[in-house]
């Protein structure tokens, strides 16, 4: 398949789906824009594929049955978020003349340096050795048509499965998005159709954040967004922060973390937790919390210690034990992510698994 | 407890260092503390990044993430704090305060200047390079799987086997996962004794050609690419029944064909 389909059907995978199927959890808000469905439909997106991926992980189900339901499951979605924005006017979602004239000259210079550091690291390679794990689970489950059953290192299947990764399969989604991407190799998908992706959505969750200071002024928003990828960029200043990870590693779930659900999580603690009336349901708190459960195991234990944050700030703020429960309760995909990885280890322990 | 409290500074240190994006999150702090500590967002924001702090810092907080996470990435920790958006919403504060556009754009630049000399460029860190392959992977591992696929494909293989090195292991399942290995990055999913000695060995800088030969074997490796350091072991990797088919830059391709006597 011509790589211009391809391209088309990554745009459509990851562009077009998200951003319909958010529109469906935002079907009851007042109204909303493009930037918000997107990034709800990321949220809904991970959260359904560690829905999905984890129990047919367990039942030993092959990846195309994996593959045939996130592209199912997705396609519903995406047609009922359609369905809830036509009934608003499909001309209500694009941007009128008036419209453009009004942005400020900063927001088309943050726009310019971003779409800059988008074509590096798309026209850029990064090495990264930690990709012999990430990438190649994915090349593997390609190859073997299975999910984690067969060791990415060797090809050998697995004795025992990883239990570091069964409950964070990201890998595993991208071998998802690769076969439905006209089965573009894994490592392509990775190495350029991600970074192109989710570099902008990264900062589209800061721009949510910088909505919630300079509502009005529109210099403000460009000049926060110039500054953010300014600051991303010199951030090669050591290896371990997050800012790296983000420039050269956006592919690998853990980074994914970093860059894109930990702001996305500041924005909702904010819009949900810390708001006397929530701006979005509570649901999407807990997708949050379950969408950063499949990116990364290190994801299961530091969203819950973000949110519990937030949780206890709005808690003693609102003196609210309500919202204490409300916060907990969202959690609940991270503590039962962890009870069963405890598990996992005790069956071990005693062969049973 | 002291030596708790020293690994969490070494943790601290660690993400930080090299840099002075630290500095740079302080003076946005006391900024916002000083400016906007009366707006409710900014309150929780710096709230949450105390309340983080405390938990990054405090021993006991820090031995249970531990338990948790392990050792050695006890500083992902510190993703949790918004350093970026805390720096670029000062800033972005301070300037939209100013009367024009002239102005504000020079501050902007300014700012963006004191960033460039706080951190380091991405490309000044050697972080990307032009790759040949829409794969993204070394050229080297391109070639040498390529060339080890036809190999196999000419002579009847169904599997193809292979014992290499760090680098090249790293990315040849990346590149084509039909390729089976002994083990992958830093000797993880090794199987045995013999695939072990074999990943040792062959990282090695003083290799024993005749444990990775006989290893190699054992394992049914059915193709060997290595750096053989300068040295000449051809005799006993055609022991063993291995043949070289082929050479690219420091390393060496050598392919069992069941003639060896050992």
């Amino acid at each position: 398949m011509h790589f211009t389909i391809k391209a088309l059907l990554a745009a459509f995978w990851l562009i077009f789906v998200p951003t319909a199927s958010g529109a469906l959890f935002l079907r009851k808000k007042e109204s909303f824009t493009l930037c918000e469905s997107f990034l709800t439909g990321y949220l809904f997106l991970f959260a359904a594929t560690e829905l999905l991926t984890v129990p047919m992980l367990f039942a030993n189900l092959p990846l195309h049955v994996l593959v045939i339901c996130y592209a199912a499951v997705m396609c519903i979605a995406a047609v009922g978020g359609l369905f809830s924005m036509k009934k608003r006017g499909f001309s209500t979602w694009f941007p009128t003349k008036k419209k453009l004239q009004g942005t400020s000259v900063f927001f088309w210079m943050a726009v310019l340096l971003i779409a800059l550091q988008v074509f590096v690291v798309v026209r850029y390679a990064h090495l990264d050795a930690d990709d012999a794990l990430y990438v190649a689970a994915s090349t593997t489950a390609i190859q073997e048509d299975s999910i984690f059953h067969v060791n990415s290192y060797t090809g050998n299947a697995y004795r025992e499965l990883p239990r570091r990764y069964i409950l964070s399969p990201f890998p595993i989604f991208l071998a998802v998005i690769s076969q439905l991407v006209g089965g573009l190799h894994a490592a392509i998908t990775a190495h350029t159709i991600f970074p192109a992706v989710f570099l902008p959505a990264s900062y589209l969750a800061l721009y949510q954040l910088a909505k919630k200071w300079f509502a009005k002024d529109k210099d403000a928003h460009g000049i926060f967004l110039f500054l953010a990828a300014v600051l991303f960029w010199f951030s090669a200043y050591s290896t371990y922060n997050s800012g790296s990870f983000q420039m050269i590693r956006i592919w690998q779930g853990k980074a994914l973390l970093a860059a894109f659900m930990l702001p996305l999580v500041i924005w909702l603690s904010l819009s949900v937790m810390m708001q006397e009336k929530p701006e979005y349901p509570w649901l999407f708190y807990g997708m949050a919390n379950l969408g950063a459960c499949l990116l990364t195991s290190v994801g299961i234990i530091l969203t819950p210690i973000m949110m519990g944050c937030f949780t206890l700030i709005g808690a003693i703020h609102f003196k609210s034990l309500r919202r204490l429960a409300a916060g907990l309760l969202c959690c609940l995909p991270s503590i039962i992510c962890g009870i069963a990885y405890i598990m996992i280890l005790v069956l071990r322990r005693y062969g049973i698994l | 407890m002291k030596e708790l409290m020293t690994w969490i500074l070494s943790n601290w240190k660690m993400y930080w260092d090299g840099g002075y994006y630290q500095y740079l999150l302080l003076a946005a702090v006391i900024y916002l503390l000083v400016q906007k500590r009366k707006e409710k967002n900014t309150r929780f924001v710096l709230l949450y990044s105390a309340l983080l702090l405390f938990i990054f810092l405090c021993p006991l907080t820090a031995a249970i993430i531990h338990a948790c996470i392990g050792d050695e990435v006890y500083w992902r920790v510190l993703w949790l704090l918004p350093t970026v958006f805390l720096i670029a919403l000062a800033a972005a504060d301070l300037l939209k305060k100013r009367k024009t556009k002239i102005q504000k754009l020079t501050l902007m630049l300014l700012f963006s200047a004191i960033i460039a000399i706080s951190g380091k460029g991405m490309f000044a860190a050697n972080n990307f390079f032009l790759a040949d392959n829409p794969q993204k992977v070394p050229s080297e591992v391109v070639y040498l799987c390529n060339l080890i696929n036809n190999k196999a494909a000419a002579d009847g293989l169904e599997l193809v086997r292979l014992a290499t090195d760090e680098h090249i292991g790293a990315y040849a399942r990346v590149y084509d996962a039909s390729i089976l290995m002994p083990y992958g990055r830093r000797g993880k999913g090794s199987l045995g004794k013999y695939s072990q000695t074999l990943h040792k060995q062959i990282n090695s800088t003083e290799p024993d050609f005749k444990r990775i030969a006989k290893c190699a074997k054992k394992l049914q490796c059915n193709f060997i690419i290595m750096d053989l350091r300068g040295q000449s072991p051809m005799d006993t990797f055609s022991a063993y029944g291995y043949a070289k088919i082929g050479e690219l830059n420091k390393y060496t391709i050598f392919q069992l064909i069941e003639q060896g006597e050992a």
